[in-house]
């Protein structure tokens, strides 16, 4: 407990950004108990007021109340968010180990076809995924899943090369070790921190990249509260609410930058070579 | 890059083409929607399932997938896309009248990109550890972290609306409706290639040459324009590479958001009709233009940075 504390002392920015990263997750969580109306519940006589003292956001075209589902939205948007950002981690790590370890055919496999992933922009195939497959969140997860899996299969891979050929992987084959022991007891323990810090620093990412094709009509459908979905919607209302813009943009900004700050403070703790080589250049400079 | 080399990544495009078709082909072979009910639910009837079928014939869905896929492919290599379901007109005629505006869009907001983020990356880079790094640091991280669609529409809303200082809808594409829209994709941009210039300037003011150079007297301005700069070009038009494919796609969001004709937008209405053909030759057509332009940029190498060139043939 005590090294716990020493270690946040030491970090301030990291464990003032995981502060902040808990408490967007525990609003999230939280969000229909503590939401001061039903997000869904519709009041047309009420509909499109300014925000005031009732209705601190205002509220929208069908008078639900903006604070509400803004607050409600952290949680579509946080959860499809960590849903995706797993699936993609799970499915590109398993592929790039297998492609690894194994190498032959399956590495062939596996990395021509990432080749080919690359070498094109993932979000035009996205679009075209989630709107063929159907609109909705599920196929809107699926679609940049099958697009983003590439890179953490590469780095999975490059990670797995650099240890196979250490003399403890020989040992350990030559023991007797089975290959599942091998690929969870050495492979993936080993690989584990390079690929959780990618996966912190791609949740910003990965939200924003959803909330777009939310936005495009590819995602979560209405009346579902997400922030892309929200801003869709509002976009008719541009000239006499905008308010049903600002709110819900302003939100998923201010959650995007905890995310990316907490994975930038993360990697620069995990992976000090960033900052060596900062102060290595200040000395150069002043020598 | 010898001319093998050139032939092995022309080999490598047409192979990654190949890839791409037969994905996409399988994708809306397997896609639960049925785009000729689709087509007809866009000109507003709905007729009975004999008239369904017989659409269906005719338009060939009946056949196998991959009588279906190869007939599709010999039609492309003889330069037809097929006719899109959902305008009734050749694929090729209307993506190719949408692509100008997509490339101007890119190309002007690039040049606005390199305008704002050369000299703050290098701004950066020289006055490391100072106020102003952080400051500039500081604002490119929350530029990564901004929707480009919300940045969108508060453009419209501030400039256009409250200002009034540009119409918010114009049916030409003229100079004036690409000015938002440009400036709304090079923020996120100009925050990415900052940081990008920045580590590329840091890494070269680190080298030898530059102590030495130091040590001889130079002027620090003559430095880092004449030495440095150059030097850490390399790495900052791969980049520039990937960003122009990156934005190929990035468009997309925000020529809907301005009701911008482009690329973008129709391939948004193409999916929302199920107009596969069109989808098909819009991802193809992206995939080529992605992939030539990476091989512009690495045939560029040898002009730019004469090391390549020797270490290739050595």
């Amino acid at each position: 407990m005590k090294k716990a504390f020493a270690f946040l002392g030491e970090h301030r920015l990291f464990t003032f950004f995981a502060a902040m990263a808990v408490l967007v997750v525990t609003v999230a969580v939280l969000s229909p108990l503590i939401v001061p109306y039903d997000p869904y519940d519709a009041v047309t006589r009420e509909a499109l007021q300014p925000p005031g003292a009732e209705h601190w956001f205002g509220t929208d075209k069908l008078g639900r109340d903006l604070f509400s589902r803004v607050i409600c939205a952290s949680r579509t948007s946080l959860f499809s968010a960590f849903l995706l950002v797993t699936c993609v981690t799970v499915i590109g790590s398993a592929l790039g180990i297998i492609a690894g370890y194994f190498g032959g055919a399956a590495d062939s496999v596996i990395m021509r076809v990432s080749d080919m992933m690359i070498s094109f922009p993932g979000l035009v195939l996205a679009i075209a995924i989630a709107g063929i497959l159907g609109p909705s969140l599920t196929n809107a997860i699926i679609a940049v899943t099958a697009v983003s899996w590439t890179k953490y299969a590469r780095l999975s891979r490059s990670l797995v090369l650099k240890i196979k050929s250490k003399d403890y992987v020989a040992a350990g084959k030559l023991s007797g070790s089975k290959t599942k022991r091998m690929l969870f007891r050495y492979m993936l323990p080993t690989s584990l921190p390079t690929l959780l810090i990618t996966a912190t620093m791609d949740i910003g990412k990965m939200m924003l990249e959803l909330a777009a094709l939310c936005f495009l009509g590819f995602g979560a459908q209405p009346p579902t509260p997400e922030w892309g979905l929200m801003m869709n919607e509002g976009r008719l209302y541009l000239q006499t609410a905008p308010w049903l813009l600002i709110f819900p943009g302003a939100a998923m900004f201010v959650v995007v930058v905890i995310f990316n700050m907490l994975g930038d403070s993360l990697r620069d703790i995990m992976d000090p070579r960033h900052r060596r080589a900062g102060r290595r250049r200040k000395e150069v400079k002043h020598a | 890059m010898t001319r093998k080399d050139i032939l092995r990544r022309l080999l490598q495009i047409v192979i990654v083409l190949f890839g791409v078709s037969f994905f996409t082909f399988c994708l809306t072979y397997l896609a639960p929607g049925d785009p000729v009910r689709a087509m007809y639910a866009a000109e507003g009837g709905i007729p009975n399932d004999e008239v369904i079928e017989a659409t269906r014939e005719a338009m060939g869905l009946n056949r196998p997938f991959l009588a279906q896929y190869f007939s599709w492919l010999n039609n492309l290599f003889h330069g037809d896309f097929g006719t899109s379901y959902s305008l009734s007109k050749p694929v090729l005629t209307v993506l190719l009248s949408r692509l100008w505006p997509t490339m101007k869009l890119a190309l002007f907001s690039m040049a606005l990109m390199l305008a704002f983020s050369v000299p703050l990356g290098m701004l950066t880079a020289v006055k490391e550890g100072k106020a102003i790094d952080y400051i500039i640091r500081g604002l490119t991280f929350l530029g990564i972290s901004l929707p480009s669609f919300w940045v969108g529409l508060m453009l419209i809303y501030i400039v256009a609306l409250k200002l009034g200082l540009l119409p918010v809808m114009s049916t030409d594409i003229g100079f004036q409706k690409m000015i938002l829209p440009a400036v709304t994709l090079a923020i996120s941009m100009t925050a990415v290639y900052t940081r990008q210039v920045r580590t590329a300037v840091l890494e070269e003011l680190s080298q030898d040459y530059v102590v030495g150079a130091r040590a001889r007297g130079l002027k620090e301005s003559l430095i880092l324009w004449k030495h440095v700069f150059p030097n850490s070009l390399l790495p900052l038009i791969t980049l520039l590479g990937l960003s122009f494919g990156s934005l190929l796609a990035g468009t997309t969001v925000v020529e809907v958001v301005f009701s911008y004709p482009g690329l973008g937008n129709l391939a948004v209405q193409a999916v929302t009709a199920l107009d596969y053909p069109l989808i098909q030759g819009y991802v193809l057509l992206i995939a080529v233009i992605y992939m030539t332009v990476n091989l512009l940029v690495d045939l560029s190498y040898e002009l730019i940075d004469p090391r390549t060139k020797r270490r290739g043939e050595s």
